[in-house]
């Protein structure tokens, strides 16, 4: 099976297969789990939120075109599960500031990288984590999930404007902390 | 954008050109506007450097493997393949076979306590309730010998059952491994344990 390509275990799943599900879970709960830690900042909410994530694209594998990429399609499943999630906080957060407390990181480190490459990696995490949740989400749909304004637009359900302000604050906030740090 | 060569780039703008979501006409008014002006340039590369810190930060390990637990909320609502479904077809006639057996069984057991009551068969009487809890308790409070003695008492005093005790024992146990097997609790493919990899973007 884990030879197998993910269209192969895309259909076979389909056949009533869990287990060739559990080997798509295998090849991208990484990746899913950084869309979602990213976007919550916080390690164990991150976890469940990639759990529920990758049941929802079991639910809804019907749907998906399996001569697509299955990468992308589950990392766009996860955002939208964590931006529905964050969605019920974000209007009633404001915008962080270096005054505010952050909950400590539970970064996890990364033997193969340099001292310096693990400082500089945990103030970018850390930057991009004082962000309110919307620069969260545009930050991580542009950079991260690659997608264009106006796909921007119609997932967070904002006009193009939002989406132009909102990205250029959030790039500014994350070159003002970066740029005395990295 | 400002037609204005002399006038600075609108932030927005600037950020549209690293984004590369200007028109191409549009970019190349930024780009020359860029090269001239040190102040646009310097939010330029700012923003940039933002861009690259962004695209070089590594995915964060994963510590936990998530398979178990999705594979565990998924088993439930799974419907049977059509390698099992014969199983299930299995189990489902052993089930209805032993219940059968059962009842025929217990019918001969307590036919001849039906005159107890004033009732016909299968109706049963708080006489023949408390007879039989009498006898329960009669094998439960002495020895196990005495417990078997009175079991084979209550055994030679009524009629053979259609279907012998071991029989029955055996349709319900065949049942019982059915069932175990019919819902993989039995003869379950176990993966080989892998590592938690994979995910690049």
């Amino acid at each position: 099976m884990p030879d197998s390509t993910d269209r192969t275990l895309v259909l076979q799943t389909r056949d009533g297969d869990v287990e060739a599900y559990g080997e798509l879970v295998r090849r991208y709960q990484t990746s899913v789990f950084n869309v979602c830690y990213r976007l919550l900042g916080e390690r164990r909410e991150a976890e469940d939120l990639a759990q529920d994530s990758f049941i929802r694209g079991y639910e809804r594998l019907r749907t998906f075109d399996e001569d697509r990429p299955f990468g992308p399609w589950i990392r766009r499943v996860a955002a939208n599960m964590c931006l529905n999630h964050l969605r019920g906080h974000w209007r009633s957060m404001e915008p962080l500031d270096d005054e505010h407390d952050l909950p400590a990181s539970t970064t996890v480190i990364d033997p193969s990288a340099t001292a310096d490459e693990r400082a500089s990696r945990s103030k970018v995490r850390e930057a991009i984590r004082s962000l309110p949740p919307h620069y969260r989400a545009v930050i991580e749909l542009r950079h991260f999930q690659g997608l264009t304004y106006q796909e921007m637009a119609e997932a967070l359900s904002l006009p193009l404007s939002d989406i132009r302000s909102h990205l250029f604050r959030s790039r500014r906030l994350l070159a003002d902390k970066l740029k005395a740090d990295v | 954008m400002s037609s204005d060569m002399n006038a600075h780039l609108d932030p927005e703008v600037i950020q549209a050109f690293l984004d590369g979501s200007l028109s191409p006409a549009e970019a190349r008014r930024a780009e020359a506007h860029l090269a001239s002006c040190a102040a646009c340039s310097k939010q330029a590369v700012e923003l940039r450097a933002v861009f690259e810190w962004l695209a070089t930060l590594p995915d964060e390990p994963l510590t936990t493997d998530l398979r178990p637990a999705v594979l565990r909320r998924l088993r439930p609502r799974r419907r049977p393949s059509g390698r099992l479904a014969w199983l299930l077809a299995a189990e489902a006639a052993g089930t209805a076979l032993a219940l059968v057996g059962a009842w025929r069984w217990l019918g001969e057991i307590l036919s001849p306590y039906a005159d107890l009551t004033s009732n016909t068969w299968p109706a049963v009487g708080w006489d023949l309730v408390v007879q039989v809890a009498e006898r329960i308790w009669e094998g439960a409070s002495g020895p196990i010998a005495q417990g078997m003695s009175l079991l084979a008492g209550l055994r030679l005093g009524v009629p053979q059952p259609a279907i012998p005790l071991p029989q029955i024992l055996a349709l319900i146990g065949a049942a019982a491994a059915l069932w175990l097997v019919g819902h993989r609790v039995l003869l379950r493919s176990q993966p080989a344990p892998q590592g938690l990899e994979e995910g690049a973007r």
